[in-house]
């Protein structure tokens, strides 16, 4: 069943957001058609929303793809590429009912109104301004069409860079825009917007309103004014007139312009200088890789790339390198602390002993549970307790004795020279050790270990 | 004239190569505020740099708004400079190339936070770069950035944990575009 348009028509307008949503599309896509798919999609979202079933089976009908085609307002439908287009004075109609989506001029689009008024201007030159002159008579209502047209055009491209200078300076003055990552990035590509916006619509808009500028090309209010001034020279005062009032109409638009020029122009130094910023971080970067990947090649020994650079290039050249550019921290972790530390000098003392180079001890937040130092612990204690006076034939033998009997079974033979190094430590001072190089050495056999030494008599 | 108490501490700093900034950050506040120890030296500029160089050193002022000392006939590159650069040209190139507003880096109430720089960092690209700077072999990014960075002046952590420049690593960004 077919729909009538002014129905069709009128349903449309009625559920307008579908429509505003298929011209979303052909904006973003840059699109003067959409794929048939898109808009089947959209009508099927469209009609799931709906609960009234006879409201459902209205829209059905009136948006069936066969009755659109019919009613003219589809007026091409490409089956082999699966597109269609709308009537673009249909998608006018709707572009007005929102300032957001009213269209700008391109510079294309400009050009192609200069080339309309060019070629006016060189039609009425070649005819005879004449009553009778069909010719004229046609020309003359095709240039006042155009003239309506270009005024109407102007007038909706200055609303529509009123509309996005104010959207983008809404969205660009919110002050949080740099206090999460995302909002700055949607700040940066707001930004990229405001310099397409500018380079290709509102210079283009600017240079086609100005009539003082020379360029190769004449410009498009020139051309009217020349034929502004053939109707006047073949006595059309009136029309002169009116052509003139089309003139300063268009021309009007100029300062709205302008004022937006000026609007966006705090924002294009800042694009600018994000750019240029962009441009210099890039720079040395591909600089910096590039000397990182040529060591690569180098032999292993010149794999840094300290050499590659040029140190009056370094910014910072001569900053002082001081090792002190960390602070000096102590963690004190909450433990017996005095456990740690006789831990500490016992292995401090027999670092000296051996005086071997001493390290630097750390402490960190682990427990520390060496059993061979508790040993020791207990060896120093014995030493200290016992009762080996001189003299005494083989010290070895006697201290070995002594451990074997208070450690048990924690003794090993390898703690027998702690324990005799203990020993002279404590009574070295106050009685004499001597060592007897007789061959063959001496020697104690214990749990499969053997210890051969040189024997040592504590004598008085 | 010379403050004895400022002139101590000023010392203390430039001596351990940390650079002495225009503004100092109050993580109390959030705020920025004018430093002390700059302006001393700002006003006594003259003297101090006679002093610094009796004991062999340049006291340089940049773009304005930071001074660092610099030893006199310092050798060929040294490496703590080319690893600063590294690590300011890489935070830089993550920030620009993930689209975010460079200004993230330089307004104190922004900054990047550690996360996003160790996701990034831990790419091929520039951890071979890293790595040919000596940076990043046993330690992490925020050890690295800690010890060259923040104990520098260069950068410094605000009130959100995030990382951002400080006047000296404005300094350097405002350079780099300026010399483009």
């Amino acid at each position: 069943m077919n729909v009538a348009l002014d129905r069709t028509l009128i349903l449309l307008i009625e559920h307008k957001d579908m429509m505003f949503q298929l011209i979303d599309y052909m904006d973003q896509n840059r699109r003067k058609d959409i794929p048939t798919q898109v808009f089947i999609n959209s009508m099927l979202a469209k009609l799931d929303g709906l609960t009234s079933k006879k409201e459902v089976d209205r829209l059905r009908e009136a948006f069936d793809l066969d009755n659109l085609i019919k009613t003219g307002i589809i007026f091409e439908a490409n089956k082999s590429r699966g597109t269609i287009a709308l009537q673009p004075a249909v998608l006018d109609i709707f572009r007005l009912f929102d300032k957001e989506r009213v269209r700008g001029l391109s510079s294309a689009d400009l050009e192609n109104i200069r080339v309309q008024l060019e070629g006016a201007h060189q039609r009425l030159e070649s005819l005879s301004f004449a009553e009778d002159n069909l010719d004229f008579l046609e020309q003359h209502d095709q240039l006042f069409d155009l003239l309506r047209k270009i005024n109407s055009q102007i007038q909706s491209n200055t609303d529509h860079l009123q509309f996005e200078a104010d959207r983008l300076s809404q969205r660009l003055d919110h002050d949080q825009a740099l206090l999460s990552l995302n909002e700055s990035r949607q700040h940066r590509e707001i930004l990229a917007q405001v310099k397409k916006i500018y380079d290709r619509e509102i210079i283009p808009t600017l240079e086609f309103l100005n009539a003082r500028e020379y360029s190769k090309t004449k410009a498009p209010l020139t051309v009217i004014d020349d034929i502004s001034r053939l109707y006047d020279i073949r006595g059309y005062e009136a029309d002169s007139y009116y052509i003139d009032q089309y003139k300063l109409s268009i021309l009007s638009h100029y300062k709205a312009v302008e004022k937006v020029k000026q609007a966006l122009q705090r924002y294009l130094h800042q694009e600018r200088r994000h750019r240029l910023t962009y441009d210099a971080i890039e720079k040395v970067y591909l600089n910096l890789q590039a000397l990182a990947q040529s060591t690569f090649t180098e032999s292993l020994k010149e794999k840094y790339i300290f050499k590659s650079l040029d140190s009056e290039t370094l910014y910072f050249y001569g900053l002082k390198t001081h090792a002190a550019g960390q602070e000096a921290r102590i963690e004190w972790h909450d433990r017996n602390h005095m456990v740690y530390f006789n831990e500490y000098l016992i292995q401090q003392n027999a670092r000296k002993r051996s005086d071997s180079s001493a390290q630097i001890k750390t402490f960190n937040d682990k427990q520390q549970n060496d059993r061979h130092n508790a040993i020791k612990r207990r060896i120093e204690q014995l030493v200290k307790q016992s009762d080996i006076k001189p003299p005494v034939d083989d010290l070895y033998v006697v201290v070995h004795n002594l451990l074997v009997d208070e450690l048990k079974q924690d003794y090993q033979l390898n703690y027998l020279l702690y324990g005799v190094s203990s020993f002279k430590q404590r009574y070295g001072k106050k009685f004499k050790v001597q060592v007897c190089f007789n061959r063959p050495q001496q020697s104690i056999r214990y749990q499969n270990l053997v210890l051969e030494y040189n024997k040592r008599e504590f004598i008085l | 004239m010379i403050s004895n108490e400022l002139s101590q501490a000023i010392y203390n700093d430039l001596v351990k190569g940390r650079t002495i900034n225009k503004h100092s950050y109050v993580v109390k506040t959030n705020e920025l505020e004018e430093n002390p120890l700059y302006n001393e030296v700002f006003i006594n500029f003259d003297e101090y740099r006679q002093l610094y160089q009796r004991i062999n050193f340049d006291l340089i002022h940049k773009n304005s708004s930071f001074f660092f000392i610099r030893e006199i006939n310092v050798g060929d590159a040294n490496e703590a400079t080319i690893k600063i650069q590294a690590l300011l040209i890489i935070i830089g190139r993550i920030v620009t190339e993930k689209g975010y507003l460079f200004d993230v880096l330089t307004d104190h109430r922004a900054g990047i936070g550690l996360e996003d720089l160790s996701v990034a960092m831990s790419e091929e690209r520039y951890s071979d770069i890293l790595h040919t700077c000596k940076l990043c072999m046993s330690r992490g990014i925020e050890e690295e950035i800690n010890s060259h960075l923040i104990t520098r002046g260069i950068m410094f952590k605000n009130s959100r944990g995030h990382f951002v420049l400080s006047d000296a690593g404005t300094a350097f960004f405002s350079e780099l575009t300026a010399v483009s």
